[in-house]
C-alpha cells in the first residue's frame, strides 16, 4: 500500500469523513483523534459493528451493522443513505499490519463514493486505499477455490455431525447455568 | 541446547505472555539458546535480548478468509518458515498459543520435536473458551455438540474457523507435547481424544521474593481505614468480573475495589454495569498498569478475587498474589482448583454463587488475622510448587525428553513430513 502523510491532503474539500470501524477501540480512536486534529470542522459519521453505547462515537452519525463482520451484504441496507450523504473521505481502519481478511471491507469501501479514501495502518501509519492490496488472485482460480471451499466446508460439518461429543466432562461446583448478566 | 518459540504476542499483555518472558530469561540463565518467531504486528517489537524473526501471516485470519487466500498466504509462511527452521536448526519447537495450522505443518515437516503449552481450550474448541452460547461451562467434548449446541453456526465465517481449528487439533496429535497446566486442562485434553503420555503437567511460576521482604513490603501498605479489593485481568466475559459486581452489593463491609485491565471490554460492557449497580464511588479502574504497579497493588491489597466463569487453565494472579501474601477468594474451577486451597490459602465459592463470593469476601474482611494467615499458606505454597526453579527444572526436562524421544517418534509423522526438508 502507498503510504501517505494526512498533512499532505488538502483541507478545504473535506468536510464529511465516514469512518469504517473494523478495529478495535483504541486504534479507531487513534484515527479519529488524527482526522479531528487535521479537519476540526468536518462532520463525522461511522460504518461498522458495536458502535451503539460506545462513548468514542458520541455526536457522529451511525450506520450500525447488525452481521459479526462487515460485508457488502450487511451494507446493503444503508447503501443508499451512505450515498446521499456525499462523503469527502472514507476511512477504513485496520487492527494488523498485513492486509488480509479485509477484502469484505474493501469491497464496501468501493462501493462508497467518496473522493479521498485512506486506510489507517495498525502501526499509526496512513496509506492510500487501493483494492488490490486487499484482494488476492485471478478471477478464474478464485471462482475454483471458492467452489472447492463450498464442498471442503459442507464434508467439515458433515464430520463433525458424525463425530460423538462424549464423554461429558464437568465436575461439582462448576454446573450451574448462567443467570444471563449479558445476554 | 537451541529452543525456537513462536509465540502469538511478543509483548506484555496478560498471564500467558507474562510467563513467555519469564520463561525465556530462565532459559537464558541457565544456558539454552532462544530463537523468536511472532508475527510482524506493529505492537511486536525486537526487544535486541536474543535473536527475532517477525513474520508476516503468522496469526492468520482465517474465518475472513477466502480459500484461495488462506492457501496462497499460507503456503509464502511455509516456506519462510521452513527456511527459518533450516537455518536455526533448533532442538525443540515451542509453541505458545498460536493457533495456524500451517506452523504445525512447518515444524512436522522439519522433523524437529515440538511442546506446546495450552493456554486456553482453543484445540478442541471452536469458540475459543469452552462456553456455550448461553455463557454456561460446557460440557462436552469436541464433535456434534459443538454444532447441535450452536457454537458454530451454518455462516462461511464459522464453517472456515471450525475447518482451521479441526486442521491444527489433527496436527497437533503428531510428535507434539501439550505442556497442561492444570489437571483439569490434563482431564479435558484425555476427553478429547490426548494420549497420555503426549501430556506433560508443568503449572505456571512466577517470581517469588524473600518472605521477610515481602512481609515488610505488605505492613508498609496496611491501611486499617479502607478494605481494598483487587481484580486483577481482561474485562472479557470469562474473567467473571459480572459475576463480581453483582456480588458486591452483598458484601456487608465497606470496601474500595480496583480492576487492573487493558483493552475496550471495560468500557463496553463493564462501565455500564458498575452504573446501574450503583458502584462508582467504590471501583476504581486502571487500564494499562505495568508489571512493577500491579505487584505493589498486589502488596496494598486485603484479598484479590478471581471470579472467573470459564475453565481456567491456570490463572497466574492467584500465585502472584500468594507471593506477595494476600489471600484469594476464587471460583472452584480449571486450574484455580490446584493452586487455591479452600480454608488454607483462600476461599472458593461455586460458580455464579453470588451469595457465596460475598460472604467470603466479608469473612476475610471481618478477619485480619485470617487474611494474614492465609496470606503466609499462600505464599508457602508457591514456594513448595510454583517458583522459578521447578518450572525450569520441569521444562528442561521436558525439552531433554523430547529430543531424545524425537527419532523414535518419527514412525507417526504424516507422509509428506518423512520427506527430506
Amino acid at each position: 500500500m502507498l503510504a501517505v502523510k494526512l498533512d499532505a491532503l488538502p483541507d478545504i474539500e473535506i468536510q464529511r469523513i465516514l469512518v469504517l470501524r473494523t478495529a478495535r477501540a483504541p486504534q479507531v480512536q487513534w484515527a479519529l483523534e488524527q482526522l479531528r486534529a487535521k479537519y476540526p470542522s468536518a462532520i463525522f459519521a461511522v460504518l461498522g459493528t458495536q458502535l451503539r453505547d460506545n462513548t468514542l462515537f458520541d455526536g457522529m452519525r451511525q450506520f450500525e451493522i447488525r452481521e459479526a463482520w462487515l460485508k457488502p451484504s450487511g451494507f446493503r441496507a444503508f447503501e443508499r443513505e451512505v450515498r446521499s450523504c456525499r462523503f469527502d473521505l472514507a476511512v477504513m481502519v485496520l487492527n494488523g499490519d498485513g492486509s488480509t481478511g479485509y477484502e469484505d471491507v474493501s469491497r464496501v469501501m468501493n462501493r462508497i463514493p467518496a473522493s479521498t479514501k485512506l486506510v489507517a495502518g495498525f502501526n499509526h501509519r496512513w496509506y492510500a486505499w487501493n483494492h488490490a492490496s486487499f484482494s488476492s488472485g485471478f478471477l478464474l482460480s478464485r471462482w475454483l477455490c471458492n467452489a472447492l471451499e463450498y464442498l471442503l466446508l459442507g464434508f467439515t460439518y458433515a464430520c463433525m455431525l458424525l463425530k460423538s461429543s462424549r464423554p461429558a466432562y464437568m465436575p461439582t461446583g462448576q454446573g450451574r447455568r448462567a443467570p444471563g448478566y449479558e445476554q | 541446547m537451541k529452543v525456537l518459540h513462536f509465540c502469538s504476542f511478543y509483548r506484555p499483555l496478560g498471564g500467558a505472555e507474562k510467563l513467555l518472558f519469564n520463561v525465556l530469561d530462565l532459559l537464558e540463565q541457565n544456558g539454552v539458546e532462544n530463537v523468536i518467531v511472532a508475527p510482524e504486528l506493529g505492537s511486536n517489537g525486537p526487544t535486541g535480548l536474543r535473536k527475532e524473526y517477525f513474520v508476516e501471516f503468522l496469526e492468520f485470519p482465517f474465518s475472513r478468509s477466502t480459500l484461495y487466500a488462506s492457501l496462497s498466504r499460507n503456503w509464502a509462511l511455509l516456506r519462510v518458515l521452513r527456511q527459518i527452521l533450516r537455518l536455526e536448526k533448533p532442538d525443540v519447537v515451542h509453541l505458545h498459543n498460536q493457533q495456524n495450522p500451517f506452523i504445525y505443518l512447518a515444524c512436522l515437516m522439519s522433523g524437529t520435536p515440538m511442546v506446546r503449552n495450552v493456554h486456553d481450550p482453543r484445540l478442541y474448541c471452536p469458540t475459543n473458551w469452552r462456553l456455550l452460547p448461553d455463557k454456561s461451562l460446557c460440557p462436552h467434548a469436541f464433535g456434534r455438540a459443538c454444532l447441535t449446541e450452536g457454537c458454530v453456526k451454518p455462516t462461511m465465517a464459522d464453517a472456515r474457523q471450525l475447518f482451521a481449528t479441526i486442521f491444527n487439533r489433527q496436527l497437533s496429535f503428531w510428535k507434539t507435547t501439550l505442556i497442561m497446566e492444570s489437571r483439569e486442562t490434563w482431564a479435558m485434553a484425555i476427553q478429547n481424544g490426548y494420549r497420555e503420555d503426549q501430556l506433560c503437567l508443568i503449572p505456571n511460576c512466577t517470581p517469588l521474593p524473600p518472605l521477610q521482604q515481602e512481609m515488610e513490603e505488605k505492613a508498609s501498605h496496611e491501611d486499617s481505614s479502607q478494605n481494598t479489593l483487587l481484580f486483577v485481568g481482561r474485562a472479557s466475559y470469562e474473567k467473571g468480573l459480572h459475576f463480581l459486581l453483582n456480588a458486591l452489593p452483598r458484601v456487608r463491609n465497606d470496601f474500595k475495589l480496583f480492576i487492573l485491565t487493558a483493552g475496550d471490554y471495560y468500557e463496553q460492557q463493564i462501565a455500564p454495569l458498575v452504573e446501574r449497580l450503583g458502584l462508582g464511588s467504590k471501583v476504581e479502574v486502571r487500564f494499562d498498569t505495568s508489571y512493577k504497579d500491579t505487584a505493589t497493588f498486589y502488596s496494598k491489597a486485603d484479598v484479590v478475587v478471581v471470579p472467573s466463569i470459564w475453565f481456567e487453565p491456570f490463572c497466574m494472579i492467584g500465585i502472584e498474589a500468594y507471593s506477595h501474601l494476600t489471600p484469594v477468594v476464587a471460583t472452584r474451577t480449571g486450574g484455580i482448583k490446584d493452586w487455591c486451597v479452600d480454608g488454607e490459602t483462600g476461599f472458593l465459592v461455586d460458580i455464579f454463587d453470588e451469595y457465596a463470593l460475598a460472604r467470603r469476601i466479608d469473612d476475610l474482611l471481618d478477619n485480619p488475622a485470617l487474611r494474614k494467615e492465609f496470606g503466609i499458606n499462600g505464599y508457602r505454597r508457591v514456594q513448595q510448587n510454583y517458583t522459578d526453579k521447578i518450572y525450569f527444572q520441569r521444562l528442561y526436562a521436558l525439552y531433554e525428553k523430547v529430543t531424545q524421544d524425537g527419532k523414535d517418534y518419527s514412525y507417526r509423522l504424516p507422509g509428506m513430513a518423512r520427506r527430506a526438508v
